[in-house]
């Protein structure tokens, strides 16, 4: 059987291989995604200080430090049986709004921008966040680092740090906005809606103007159908501070809408040997499905 | 195994009490083990943790800390700072899975040689009772790190 | 082939926050992009390993490492960018000195895997699953890497020239340091001393903390939650824990002048080996309890009281330098608790 082995699997955070099996037609008899990375903070963080949580995992990934230093300080809500002011949520809320404006312009134009916008056909060597920039223009990537620096900014006045914020404490948070931060926030909201309407339109310009890229995006080759889940306001609206989590089936249906506390009724996790990283599955989902 | 375990003992012992206490037992005569080696520091104070880790970590299987009883410190209160030193240690040293009795302090002054000989006889015997600690061998895997892999420790009651 | 100098970004036990500290340099990267060619970079760019054993020796002109070695992988892969790189950076704590990842040092190999595996609110494992270093599948065996016990520093494994400290380092920072190795690059200027600690301030964080600083005397030491701490004044003094005084600055001191205490991750003062040693040392020294004419008995307890308030030592003092700790690592007895 021949064997095509890509190692490493590369744009993202993390570690990864994939083993690929070709029958004798050249088909793909089977496919193993492996993780070989494992550090163990569910043990490594046993015997170190609650209040201490949201440091430590925000160390888990540093691509999105904001999502688990925010886990750690709502666990310490519950933990410590405190419901923060409105105050706080909504400082919380707009750290998080700004993280989520420059991880997507992350993932946009450097993790998964580069498959689209250069192609599948592209040379590897190029195809990276340095070959979209070549390709659209240095005013463009001019434009997606000022989107990462200005939310960055905003991270950092929160937060405390641009990278691996510090400000979580249990109902509380230890930064306060001042009225002249605030102002400047504002600005900056004002472009990073300007920043996504423009990226949109350069994703119909450059993507989906173009036939070939079209038709092998939704082919068979690149479309799994699955369930979807995220967490949403009382209106079904996409809040990524807080809410319900909404799991929507592969017909748009919806499956369950959950706290996230009850999580271990819904969600449970499996082994294989051949992986560090388990396989968190929904419950009573299509079978086969993760 | 007819050999005895010895077991190495790194003493900081403080220049105007504890070691003055070390050289009476010796011009005294007083007999007591000989597994301490006595290092020499002005001050109690002066014993940085770090000292009393590298020991350990280099092949001590214990390390006594010696100086001035509080009030008559020669640096006023530089054995107040050892002290406060000590207790902190012995809390993180519990964490690192270090036995209690094998990092001890004595206040000596100059004139108690039998004390200071007292302590390290009843010291010695209990890490002897502890056994060898061979930090770098038993808990990693000996060399300097750049073992392929490291050991997981024997299991053994503390 | 272009003759332009060759960069290579890797990452082991690590987190990617040091792969977007180097995006944070903003427009610089752009400086970066003219210098430099890509040789591997596994966060943003898709060369593989084939690609690097490939290489030439020395091909790689700068490396810079993340990450802790935490499995056998991550032992190999150091040895094989240090084959084919003519600088290795330790980027980051990880590398420099174990990082968030080295607190596994003060658990077992054996109480993560049942942490993980077996015993959690989420799992469905009734077969007692481990993860295999072989698995043998019907179309052919599947490996992983070998967990290591211990997790270990980059010049734990190999020569290491230059260490960049931080969790992550500070934009400002690297972008100093990557003009001092273009500048070496390009013009033949000099680099420092190899095996120099760069990008730092060489100082203790208190010198850029803003907070005034009086009389250290600490009654009682305060988890971080259980007061608001008075603004502008040193966290420490007030009993709220902070490495500031065995850590090295160059941070700007950012986590004290949001209210949270520093908590190292610049690493040790240049000279000092044991930073948790010597940040114990600093705080024992400052704890107002026990005086010259006290009962001995007495200074002993009043201590004890004090230090009684102080949670979690190791887990403080160590939190991102254990793996060059003089002890490494606990002595767990398989317990996962080193208590």
């Amino acid at each position: 059987m021949k064997r095509i082995t890509i190692d490493p699997i590369t744009r993202l955070e993390g570690h990864g291989k994939i083993e690929i099996f070709l029958n004798e037609e050249g088909n793909v008899e089977n496919a193993y995604l492996q993780i070989p990375e494992l550090r163990g903070f569910e043990q490594f963080s046993v015997g170190r200080p609650a209040e201490e949580m949201p440091r430590i995992t925000n160390r888990i990934c540093g691509v999105c430090p904001e999502a688990h230093h925010m886990a750690g300080t709502k666990a310490l809500d519950a933990l410590f049986g405190v419901e923060p002011a409105p105050v706080v949520k909504k400082i919380r809320e707009m750290f998080y709004s700004a993280f989520y404006c420059t991880d997507h312009a992350v993932h946009f134009y450097a993790l998964g921008g580069p498959d689209f916008v250069l192609g599948p056909d592209s040379n590897p060597a190029e195809r990276n966040i340095l070959g979209v920039i070549h390709k659209v223009g240095v005013e463009i990537g001019k434009q997606v680092i000022a989107q990462r620096k200005r939310n960055h900014e905003v991270i950092q006045w929160l937060g405390g740090r641009g990278i691996h914020p510090v400000a979580g404490l249990p109902g509380g948070w230890s930064v306060a906005v001042t009225e002249e931060m605030r102002k400047e926030i504002e600005e900056i909201a004002k472009k990073n809606i300007e920043f996504g309407e423009f990226s949109l339109q350069l994703f119909a310009d450059v993507v989906l103007a173009n036939q070939a890229y079209v038709d092998l995006i939704v082919s068979d080759m690149f479309t799994e159908a699955t369930y979807y889940m995220g967490t949403v306001d009382e209106n079904n609206q996409s809040n990524f501070y807080d809410g319900k989590i909404r799991v929507v089936a592969p017909d748009g249906s919806e499956f369950v809408k959950y706290e996230p506390k009850d999580y271990a009724q819904h969600i449970a996790e499996r082994v294989e040997p051949w992986s560090y990283l388990k396989f968190p599955y929904l419950k009573g989902g299509l079978e086969g499905l993760y | 195994m007819s050999e005895q375990f010895e077991p190495v003992i790194v003493g900081f012992l403080c220049n105007w009490c504890s070691y003055r206490a070390a050289d009476l037992a010796g011009t005294a005569r007083i007999k007591y083990a000989p597994n301490m080696r006595a290092i020499r520091v002005m001050c109690s104070g002066r014993i940085d943790p770090q000292f009393v880790l590298k020991a350990l970590r280099e092949g001590a299987d214990g390390v006594l800390i010696a100086g001035c009883h509080p009030g008559e410190c020669h640096y006023v209160n530089g054995n107040i700072k050892a002290i406060r030193r000590f207790i902190l240690m012995k809390k993180m040293l519990r964490q690192l899975g270090v036995e209690e009795d094998r990092v001890q302090l004595v206040w000596a002054s100059a004139s108690e040689g039998t004390i200071l000989a007292a302590k390290v006889d009843s010291m010695t015997e209990q890490v002897r009772a502890l056994g060898p600690l061979h930090w770098n061998e038993t808990v990693l895997g000996g060399g300097n790190g750049h073992n392929a892999e490291i050991a997981e420790p024997v299991a053994e009651e503390v | 082939m272009s003759e332009k100098p060759k960069l290579a970004m890797y990452w082991s036990a690590s987190c990617g926050g040091c792969e977007i500290s180097v995006l944070n340099i903003h427009e610089h990267i752009l400086t970066v992009d003219e210098v430099f060619d890509i040789a591997f970079f596994p966060c943003i760019a898709d060369f593989k390993v084939k690609d690097v054993e490939g290489y030439p020796d020395g091909y790689i002109d700068v490396c810079l490492w993340n990450g802790a070695i935490r499995n056998s992988e991550g032992e190999e892969m150091a040895h094989l960018l240090r084959k084919k790189s003519k600088f290795m950076v330790a980027y980051g704590s990880c590398a420099y000195e174990g990082c968030i990842p080295a607190l596994s040092n003060l658990t077992s190999k054996e109480a993560t895997f049942n942490a993980v595996y077996i015993d959690n609110p989420s799992i469905e494992n009734p077969d007692k699953i481990f993860p295999q270093e072989v698995t043998t599948m019907p179309e052919g065996d599947l490996t992983l890497p070998k967990f290591w016990h211990t997790v270990k520093a980059l010049d734990q494994v190999i020569d290491v020239d230059y260490y960049l400290p931080g969790c992550p380092p500070e934009p400002p920072q690297i972008w100093a340091v990557l003009q001092v190795i273009v500048g070496a690059l390009l013009e033949g200027k000099p680099l420092p001393p190899k095996g120099s600690l760069v990008g730092h301030s060489g100082v203790a964080v208190c010198e850029e903390c803003p907070l005034e600083k009086s009389e250290k005397t600490i009654a009682r030491f305060y988890r971080p939650y259980e007061i608001v701490p008075e603004p502008g004044v040193c966290l420490l003094e007030q009993g709220i824990v902070c490495n500031g005084p065995a850590t090295v600055g160059g941070c700007g001191a950012l986590c004290p002048q949001v209210g949270m205490g520093c908590r190292g991750c610049y690493g040790p003062l240049p000279g000092v080996e044991d930073q948790g040693a010597k940040m114990l040392s600093a705080i024992a020294s400052v704890i107002g309890a026990g005086e010259a004419g006290m009962d001995e008995h007495e200074i002993e307890r009043q201590i004890e009281e004090v230090v009684d308030t102080l949670v979690d030592p190791a887990g403080t003092f160590y939190r991102f330098s254990m793996a060059k700790s003089f002890l490494r690592r606990a002595n767990t007895n398989g317990n996962g608790k080193g208590d």
